[in-house]
């Protein structure tokens, strides 16, 4: 909103040129006032704001801007009336729009990055499905809004102006491209990355120092990793990886039990103290069970297997195999 | 118990005891606690049988009895002392591990024979060693002597409670355990006497050896004049000390795997200081001073003070938490979190468990879940970087499979599923006593495939 702000501003002067000096100067002063809340003036502030005005001239002077599609006129939260700027964008989007399509656009535009779902523009707008459709189909092909396909649901589609970039709960971050979970591109990611604190850790093995330096030596901070990632030139240019990305992935890597993460804190210039996470690589404590090792503990059929059945341990090879030692 | 575990018990029991004690072993397993007539009749095997089963079973404390309220003396069997059968080889192995041969042919006896006289283990022992070794060496019964005070003193062996005493002690609720506990251990005075022949030796009726005398008359084998001077100190292996072995094994090699091994070398001489001092159901060690532990290092560690300190830092910071500091008292105090550390293994087995079985995207969302405690599925997904529709199959298949349950949450009274939250969470307890009854089957399968093999 801030940016559309500024943007009226310099639109103001030519803005008004076409009318009377005293309408056009009475026009400006009321766009100023208007210009102080995006969210709208009522009309008694713009009355305190604009001293020695008669009814008559401002009346006329905000038709004017009704009429020239600067301001608009919005229904408070209590009931009254107030008057809201309109900004540019909106205007050389919406040429030669109608007034539903002025509204669906609002709607639109008032979900952010996020989006919105057409069913929630229904519910604001109070349009019937079909010319509803027919509206967003316009304005889309006019590149006014655009539709995304959402991550969380591929059916849903969620609406937005054109030119935002889609918010990360809509297209899912960097693991998604198109829509689609990148799990590739995910397994590269965490493999890598545990290759570098596993070398991280095998070098600091080597050195002849004290245990403990030994230690913090293996720790590496996600923007050690995340710069080893970057210098690496694994990614393609489009994908912007962040360092949160990267603790996503080291804290798969938790999961997968081969990193452990500690936090430490260390005293920056200015008095406050800066935590940051820390991961080191890490070896399970024991070894596989040793149920592993017999064919029965990976078998799907172990519990259906008995003497007598039709599978049964007199006549499985896997368990005759395994007996012939 | 279940009644795999029971199969189990009885084809150990046969592997071992023979056919006979399988089947009374078995009846008792079945019907609990039966007199001696019900067990014959029932089990159709004469009466003097049922007694000889009885007594082998006894021996080696697999049944026990009781006289019932009508004065009629019952016998029942424990199913899970049977199955400890299995692990015999364990404990042998054990013991070859830590006193060479002399101590696994030590333990090997005593287990074989349940409960034994001093004299006679190291009688058949030395023999036995004699024997492999051939006549170019000769085995000296003190060297065998010595491993078996060894193993008395680590308490791997321990003596028969004496029944007597055990009824004194119970009627006059004897509260001092220590005592009781040391008594178990006590050596009688002869065997630290080198030149006391261990043999057969003269009845002498004015000698009263150790305060305590054969009250029976041994008349089978020895004569009328001769007798073992312990043959009334019976010892058996002390399994609790075995599990509790193997326990802190685990621990120090857990240690050995996040801390490298001087930090095992620690822990184990932590483990070593109060293994004797602690007591098998504690959840810590006893606390062991800095100095204490420093002192009994191993002396070919060469490690100084600075690094011990180090290293003592690192064990108690580290994500496991096994090392703890418990006070600053008396230069400061560290303990050893046998709770924790057992939770740390057994959890890292079922892991390693959920990865062979599952593959490692599973194992992922399990530990998600292990470290997390309660997530829906939807937070699962984004947590673990897995295709949705992927960790969904994954997450149901390990939930069909019992490794991961769920809890239900209901925000309403009315319990509407629309209303209520699904989270799924890891019950370790089901997990394991579930991977204990994959084991008890796997076993099972395993053994008898054996006999089976053995048989053609």
């Amino acid at each position: 909103m801030a940016g559309a702000s500024i943007s009226i501003k310099q639109e103001t002067p030519d803005g008004g040129g076409d009318g009377g000096l005293a309408g056009d100067s009475l026009e400006k002063r009321i766009l100023k006032v208007c210009n102080q809340d995006p969210k709208g003036v009522p009309d008694t502030i713009l009355q305190l704001n604009l001293p020695g005005v008669g009814v008559k001239e401002k009346v006329k002077a905000i038709n004017g801007l009704l009429s020239k599609g600067k301001i608009d006129l919005v229904n408070g939260t209590n009931g009254q009336l107030l008057y809201k700027l309109k900004d540019t964008q909106t205007q050389s989007d919406l040429k030669g729009s109608d007034d539903q399509e002025r509204l669906v656009y609002q709607i639109i535009k008032e979900a952010g990055n996020k989006g919105i779902w057409i069913r929630d523009i229904r519910r604001g707008c109070g349009l019937a499905p079909p010319p509803l459709n027919k509206i967003l189909k316009r304005m889309e092909n006019k590149k006014a809004i655009k539709a995304i396909k959402s991550v969380g649901d591929s059916k849903k589609k969620v609406y937005m102006l054109f030119d935002l970039e889609p918010d990360r709960s809509v297209t899912g971050g960097a693991w998604y491209s198109d829509q689609d979970f990148d799990a590739e591109f995910v397994n590269v990611l965490n493999q890598t990355c545990f290759k570098f604190l596993q070398e991280k850790m095998e070098a600091a093995a080597k050195l002849d120092i004290d245990p403990l330096l030994k230690l913090n030596r293996s720790y590496a901070s996600p923007v050690e990793v995340w710069k080893y990632i970057q210098e690496l030139g694994l990614l393609s240019n489009e994908v912007n990886l962040g360092v949160d990305d990267i603790e996503t992935i080291l804290n798969t890597l938790i999961y997968d039990g081969k990193v452990e993460m500690t936090v430490s804190v260390s005293q920056s210039s200015s008095d406050k103290s800066v935590r940051t996470k820390m991961f080191r690589a890490i070896q399970p404590l024991s070894e596989p069970a040793g149920l592993m090792r017999v064919p029965c503990g990976v078998c799907p059929i172990f519990d259906n297997c008995y003497e007598g059945g039709a599978v049964s341990p007199s006549t499985c090879i896997y368990m005759k195999e395994w007996m012939d030692y | 118990m279940s009644a795999l575990a029971i199969r189990l018990a009885c084809h150990l029991t046969e592997e071992l005891f023979g056919e006979t004690v399988e089947k009374v072993c078995w009846f008792l397993l079945e019907n609990g606690a039966s007199s001696l007539q019900t067990i014959a009749t029932r089990t159709k095997v004469p009466r003097t049988e049922v007694k000889k089963a009885l007594c082998v079973m006894i021996n080696h404390r697999i049944a026990s009895f009781e006289s019932n309220k009508k004065n009629l003396v019952e016998y029942s069997a424990s199913v899970n002392r049977c199955l400890l059968l299995a692990r015999y080889p364990r404990f042998i192995y054990c013991a070859k591990m830590l006193y060479d041969d002399a101590g696994e042919l030590i333990v090997e006896e005593i287990l074989h024979g349940g409960q034994m006289t001093m004299t006679i283990v190291l009688q058949n022992v030395t023999e036995r060693l004699q024997k492999a070794v051939g006549d170019s060496k000769k085995i000296e019964t003190s060297m065998v002597r010595g491993k078996f005070i060894k193993l008395v003193e680590t308490r791997f062996i321990q003596r028969v409670p004496d029944p007597e005493i055990e009824a004194v002690q119970e009627s006059t609720c004897d509260p001092d355990v220590t005592r009781q506990q040391a008594a178990l251990y006590r050596l009688p005075s002869f065997v630290h006497d080198i030149g006391t022949p261990l043999g057969k030796r003269k009845r002498d009726p004015k000698e009263d050896e150790d305060g305590r005398r054969s009250k029976r008359a041994k008349t089978d084998d020895l004569g009328e004049s001769e007798y073992y001077i312990d043959e009334d100190i019976l010892w058996q292996a002390n399994l609790d000390r075995f599990h509790q072995y193997f326990r802190d094994h685990e621990i120090v090699s857990a240690a050995l795997k996040s801390n490298g091994s001087l930090a095992s070398e620690i822990v184990r001489t932590m483990l070593r200081i109060s293994e004797v001092t602690t007591d098998k159901l504690e959840v810590a060690t006893t606390p062991t001073s800095y100095h204490d532990i420093f002192r009994a290092l191993p002396a070919n560690l060469n490690i100084d003070r600075n690094k011990f300190d180090q290293y003592l830092k690192i064990l108690t910071e580290n994500q496991t938490r096994i090392v703890r500091k418990v006070s600053e008292a008396g230069g400061r105090l560290y303990d050893i979190d046998l709770q924790k550390g057992s939770l740390a293994v057994t959890l890292s087995c079922i892991e390693s468990v959920v990865q062979e079985r599952f593959g490692s995207k599973s194992h992922r969302i399990f530990k998600l879940l292990v470290l997390k405690k309660y997530l829906e599925h939807k937070q699962i997904e984004s947590n673990v970087l897995i295709p949705a529709k992927e960790a969904k199959e994954l997450l149901y298949q390990m939930f069909a499979e019992g490794f991961v349950s769920v809890q239900e949450l209901s925000k309403a009274p009315d319990h509407a599923p629309s209303r209520t939250y699904y989270p799924f969470f890891v019950n370790l307890d089901q997990v394991s006593l579930q991977l204990r009854r994959d084991v008890t089957r796997l076993l099972l399968i395993s053994l008898q495939e054996e006999s089976l093999k053995k048989r053609k």
